[in-house]
């Protein structure tokens, strides 16, 4: 899953799912700790990109798009 | 043939006619066709009827400047609109002929209860119709993402409601971003709702939106009538991406308003809208964070408990075994104790009683050896041919060998043994009556 394709909505979406996995309590400490790394890398992501200029947002999918 | 007049003779002739036949005055229901206001004040116009695009009647008015002062400023007080093309009014007025300019009316006042009802009256046709169409609802039906970053703007640049709007959101205080694309429109005027119409429809073919802005530029003068368009309500409803207008007024929602998917005031509570979901949204993902941060210590609290436990588990468990190795090998080194003594005696019992049993046995043996001897010598004793002879019983032999192992013939000579005396004899005649012999 590429993070910078998602909309606000859709990150916000699997970041309320992941939590929500989180608090069932079921996933073990492995699977946990990529959740967390995965939720933390959206919210990062969201937040950044909240505040990014147009021209920040089109060369990070440029970017991403020549890797 | 009637006789010739001048020009200036009938000219007077209808003039008199007018006055004479005509009421001194008419409330007249017209739409203003053109309406020009001269250098000295004066409003020159022309009045229509119209039915669709077909001219029905027109003729020229003028309102004096004195009238024009008092009666725009009322009109425009009582509807918020200047008077303009396009509108319909209900005039009173004074049929005028001059000789040298013709008939036209004179306009001494015009009724704005007249122009609101029939705006309401349109306005409620307009609505009646968007929803008997079924595009009242149309674009409120679409979801507005949380975060439109990407936002056109349909208004004019100069427009004070522009500037605020832009202003709101370039500086907002939580330093998000928003991205503005102007799509510039004549926003009051006839040609209002054609140019608004122009710059959505442009707006949404780029595709680039996420939302269209329809903001107005506020200011003293209201001119919102081209906001009840229908065509221009049409395009709005329609419109694939959700429309947030901001036209700047406090009186009833224009049709506009209506359709759009989010209605707010002014300019720069769009803005303020917008920069609310920014702030919700941010504000959801911290409170994500928080419980996340929450659950994640309460998990790797509770597996460290989970650790301690299995530690003390495994620490009990090695103890607990350590303890019954230990009493393991002490019972070992009992039974080895125990037994090497018990063995011991054991062994000496065995040993003990093979020899008893063994003696048994040798006893036996010889008993029963002893008493096979006596039967042998007592067997040995009957043997002996003393005893025979004892009896009576001799032993004859022929040549050495004995009687009944030999052939006797008559003359064969016989040694007979008794024991004490061996008689030679010569066998003189034989029977062979057995019983005779065997008597012998």
């Amino acid at each position: 899953m590429n993070i910078q394709e998602l909309s606000y909505d859709q990150a916000m979406m699997r970041v309320q799912e992941i939590v929500e996995t989180l608090e069932k309590g079921e996933k073990g400490m492995d699977e946990l700790t990529a959740l967390v790394k995965e939720a933390s890398e959206l919210m990062k992501f969201c937040r950044k990109k909240l505040r990014m200029t147009e021209e920040e947002i089109n060369q990070a999918l440029q970017e991403d798009s020549e890797n | 043939m009637q006789e010739a007049i001048s020009l200036v003779t009938l000219n007077k002739i209808i003039r008199d006619t007018l006055n004479t036949q005509l009421e001194p005055s008419y409330w007249v229901i017209a739409e203003i066709g053109e309406l020009k206001a001269g250098p000295n004040g004066h409003a020159y116009l022309d009045l229509l009827e119209k039915e669709g695009n077909q001219t029905l009647a027109k003729i020229r008015g003028t309102i004096w400047s004195y009238t024009y002062r008092t009666v725009a400023a009322k009109f425009q007080q009582a509807t918020g609109q200047r008077l303009q093309a396009s509108m319909k009014i209900l005039a009173w007025v004074t049929v005028t002929f001059h000789e040298v300019y013709g008939i036209s009316l004179n306009i001494k006042d015009i009724d704005p209860a007249f122009t609101l009802g029939e705006r309401a009256k349109q306005r409620q046709a307009t609505i009646d119709r968007l929803l008997r169409e079924g595009l009242m609802d149309l674009n409120k039906q679409l979801a507005l993402p949380s975060v439109p970053q990407r936002i056109a703007v349909v208004s004019s640049p100069h427009a004070a409601g522009y500037e605020d709007f832009i202003n709101q959101l370039i500086n907002n205080s939580y330093g998000y971003r928003l991205h503005t694309t102007l799509f510039p429109a004549v926003m009051q005027g006839a040609e209002a709702a054609h140019s608004i119409r122009h710059a959505v429809q442009e707006a949404v073919q780029t595709q680039a939106f996420q939302a269209i802005v329809l903001v107005r530029g506020g200011g003293a003068a209201l001119d919102l009538e081209c906001f009840d368009d229908y065509e221009l309500a049409k395009v709005l409803a329609l419109c694939p991406i959700p429309v947030l207008t901001g036209i700047g007024h406090e009186r009833d929602e224009t049709v506009a308003d209506l359709v759009a998917h989010t209605k707010l005031k002014t300019p720069t509570a769009v803005a303020a809208f917008l920069l609310d979901g920014f702030l919700e949204f941010e504000e959801n993902l911290l409170m994500l964070h928080k419980r996340m941060e929450r659950t994640v210590f309460l998990h790797i609290q509770h597996q460290g408990k989970l650790l301690d436990q299995q530690e003390l588990r495994l620490r009990n468990h090695i103890r607990q075994e350590l303890k019954r190795s230990d009493q393991q090998l002490d019972q070992l080194q009992h039974s080895i104790k125990s037994w090497s003594g018990h063995g011991l005696k054991m062994e000496k019992h065995k040993i003990s009683e093979l020899k008893n049993s063994l003696q048994k046995s040798w006893n036996r043996i010889i008993d029963q050896e002893q008493k096979t001897l006596a039967q042998v010598a007592k067997d040995i004793a009957r043997l002996d041919p003393q005893e025979h002879f004892k009896r009576g019983y001799t032993r004859t032999e022929i040549k050495g060998i004995p009687l009944h192992q030999s052939k006797p013939s008559a003359g064969d000579q016989m040694q007979t043994f008794t024991g004490k005396q061996i008689i030679e004899s010569i066998i003189q005649k034989i029977d062979s009556d057995e019983h005779t012999g065997t008597k012998l």
